[in-house]
């Protein structure tokens, strides 16, 4: 015998699954890592863009190519410096001073072209002072600092972005699917063979399972299709970083709890709602304090934070700071106070959805006209 | 299957259920024997749906004692028991196969099992050439058929029906209570909640019949046709002058239903002596205007009227 939670989740997902706007919401993530490759493929971007330096100082010369090169970065070009080509012409115009002159659509930003010129200054100023190499130290150390920048804080905001849109997307269908079995009155049929926790259970997990589907061949497919971009060393590095085991399977686990939270709270809503304008306009704070979340989360990410913040203790918004801050920069016992955290807020929010799904008064929902109608 | 034996498969006992925003059921009590079509007659906001609410332990009741099997409200118990609610609650997604054997699952079957039955129901109400059909292609009779068919797919003792022939054409009606008889015939009980008191006279062995959420009868159904008045329903906007012309007839009046505009409905019940042309002549002569006219049938519908009209037409209409 199957379990009545096992049942359950098996129908939401293949209710799901069954849909053609189902498969064109899976096609959208491969589709546009695909189109990215073929972006990054484009011969105009990945081929060496060829520069011809004309100057009638060779070592000025030199530095205008050292330069440009500097710049080329800025604008993700790489640059080979022929005779032919795009040109660039040095001239003097005084004993300090020297004028560049691009020839029209020369493959350069106006900030590219900025760059260059603050670059040449700026060595020209330290070759005339004959100063010493710089060294550039970092306040505070490395390590006693939250790391804010490079492929983790990438990875890790890709991730976070990635939970709302999970979210997002998930939490429309279960309010939906719940809403529609109490207007139908189809819950009564499964609540005469299972158990409201059951039902609710199930409802997570099937609908759970086809956010999580989406979520990997989103993620599979965009990291499959990264690793054939040419020489890219930060998808590379974001690829490292995300698939390292530790850091997915804590990922994994606040995913899990982040749903079950939201997850329950929608169910709690859906039942609460007579039908799907009710539905809907009960849902609204809770999505207005998703997408506070995200926000909140991403401006975090963004602020020279030294220590952690204590919105990381707001339930609703714990899971979204726990993945912007790196693992390392918080104390272990405060890590497990976080998730036991997370872990009695689910708990709580999934019996309060459970005792709503039960039909204890017989109405469908307090929005609505009474339901005992004969 | 129990041998149809006279055993109660449901026995409820001054059920009582109110619900915060008025309505709900004070006093039901009734029985539903095996081998038995019992027919649950009531006016909408009787209390029906809540009493089979209460039956199969969705709602909890405040007073009154359930009894399934003869043993108190179980979870057990509760898989013998076959239900439909009131409206179409199968998702109009699922394949008409896959909701059958989805209920049967649901109530402890194995997958095998389940899927088998649901094709064997299936041929059995013609339906088996669309079994990979989407409930939401189907008639709705077809789907009502479908529904009955998932409540019955486990092979239950007791069906709780909540109004299955709502919304279904005379033909559709014709095919569901021929499958209803023969869930009977195989000893299983039916109770089967209703407002056409038409097919219960039908399909019915036995009546309960409910008003303001009192059980106002049970028992065979000739003996509550036999509670019929004679007599006849009138709508029109002068009830004084009806009184007055039923009371010199020897009979009286009863309202039926609440006003409708001026109008209103009542039943004049009169002597057996006296004739309904009798009646219309005595309207004329006092001139009440006349807006219908309708016999009383000798029949449960009659009979309903006549027995719900101790209760107050508020608390009917709650």
């Amino acid at each position: 015998m199957t379990s009545p939670t096992w049942l359950i989740a098996e129908r939401e997902f293949r209710t799901y699954v069954a849909t053609l706007s189902f498969w064109a919401a899976l096609a959208v993530g491969p589709l546009a890592a695909g189109g990215g490759v073929l972006l990054a493929k484009n011969p105009d971007l990945a081929r060496p863009v060829t520069i011809a330096v004309a100057s009638h100082d060779a070592s000025r010369a030199g530095a205008v190519r050292a330069a440009l090169n500097e710049a080329a970065v800025l604008d993700g070009r790489r640059l080979a410096f022929t005779n032919g080509g795009a040109r660039v012409t040095v001239t003097t115009s005084g004993p300090d001073t020297i004028a560049l002159d691009f020839e029209a659509g020369f493959p350069l930003s106006p900030t590219g072209r900025a760059l260059v010129a603050r670059t040449l200054e700026r060595d020209a100023a330290r070759r005339a002072s004959a100063a010493k190499p710089l060294v550039v130290q970092q306040s505070p150390p490395p390590g006693a600092s939250l790391p804010r920048r490079g492929p983790g804080q990438v990875a890790r905001l890709l991730l976070m972005a990635m939970l709302w849109l999970t979210l997002a997307g998930s939490l429309g269908m279960l309010l939906q699917t719940v809403v529609r079995e109490r207007a139908t009155r189809s819950l009564e049929s499964l609540l005469a063979a299972a158990l409201p926790w059951q039902i609710m259970a199930g409802k997570l997990a099937g609908v759970g399972g086809v956010s999580l589907l989406v979520l990997a061949a989103w993620i599979g497919s965009s990291e499959a299709l990264a690793l054939l971009m040419p020489k890219s060393q930060l998808a590379l590095s974001i690829i490292a970083e995300v698939t390292r085991p530790v850091l997915l399977l804590r990922t994994a686990v606040i995913y899990g709890l982040a749903y079950a939270l939201y997850g329950s709270v929608t169910v709690a809503v859906g039942a609460l709602a007579r039908d799907s304008a009710s539905a809907q306009n009960l849902s609204r704070p809770m999505f207005i304090l998703l997408m506070a979340a995200f926000f909140i989360a991403l401006a975090q990410a963004m602020a020279p934070l030294a220590s952690p913040s204590w919105l990381l203790y707001v339930p609703p918004l714990t899971p979204f700071l726990l993945l912007i801050y790196p693992a390392s920069a918080l104390p272990w016992m405060m890590q497990t106070g976080l998730f036991g955290l997370m872990v009695v807020s689910s708990v709580f929010a999934a019996r309060f959805a459970a005792g709503r799904f039960a039909l204890r008064e017989g109405n469908p929902g307090f929005l609505g006209p009474n339901a005992a109608s004969g | 299957m129990p041998s149809a034996a006279s055993a109660d498969l449901l026995r409820i006992t001054g059920l009582a259920k109110r619900f915060r925003g008025g309505g709900g059921v004070s006093n039901v009590t009734f029985c539903v024997p095996a081998g038995a079509v019992t027919g649950f007659l009531g006016v909408n906001g009787a209390g029906k749906s809540t009493t089979l609410r209460c039956a199969l332990g969705l709602i909890k009741p405040d007073a009154g004692e359930i009894r399934l099997f003869g043993q108190p409200f179980s979870l057990d118990a509760r898989r013998r028991i076959g239900f439909l609610p009131e409206e179409r609650g199968l998702c109009p997604h699922d394949r008409a196969r896959d909701a059958i054997a989805f209920h049967g699952r649901l109530q402890g079957m194995g997958r095998d099992a389940a899927f088998a039955a649901a094709d064997r129901l299936l041929d059995r109400v013609g339906l088996g050439a669309r079994k990979r059909d989407r409930i939401a292609v189907l008639s709705k009779g077809n789907a009502q058929r479908v529904q009955v068919l998932a409540a019955m797919v486990h092979d239950p003792e007791l069906l709780l029906l909540d109004e299955p022939l709502s919304g279904l054409d005379l033909i559709a009606q014709s095919e569901l209570l021929s499958l209803l008889v023969e869930f009977r015939g195989r000893g299983g009980g039916i109770l089967f909640s209703t407002h056409s008191m038409s097919a219960a006279e039908t399909i019915c062995d036995r009546v309960v019949m409910l008003s303001a959420g009192h059980t106002i009868f049970e028992g065979a159904v000739p003996d509550a046709s036999a509670l019929a008045p004679y007599g006849a329903i009138v709508v029109t906007t002068d009830a004084e002058g009806l009184r007055a012309a039923g009371a010199m007839l020897g009979g009286h009046i009863v309202p039926v239903a609440g006003a409708m505009g001026e109008a209103a409905r009542w039943c004049v019940v009169l002597p057996r002596h006296i004739t309904h042309p009798v009646l219309i002549r005595a309207l004329a002569e006092r001139g009440v205007t006349i807006l219908a006219f309708e016999p009383i049938k000798p029949g449960l519908e009659g009979a309903f009227w006549h027995l719900a009209q101790h209760r107050p037409l508020e608390s009917r209409a709650a």
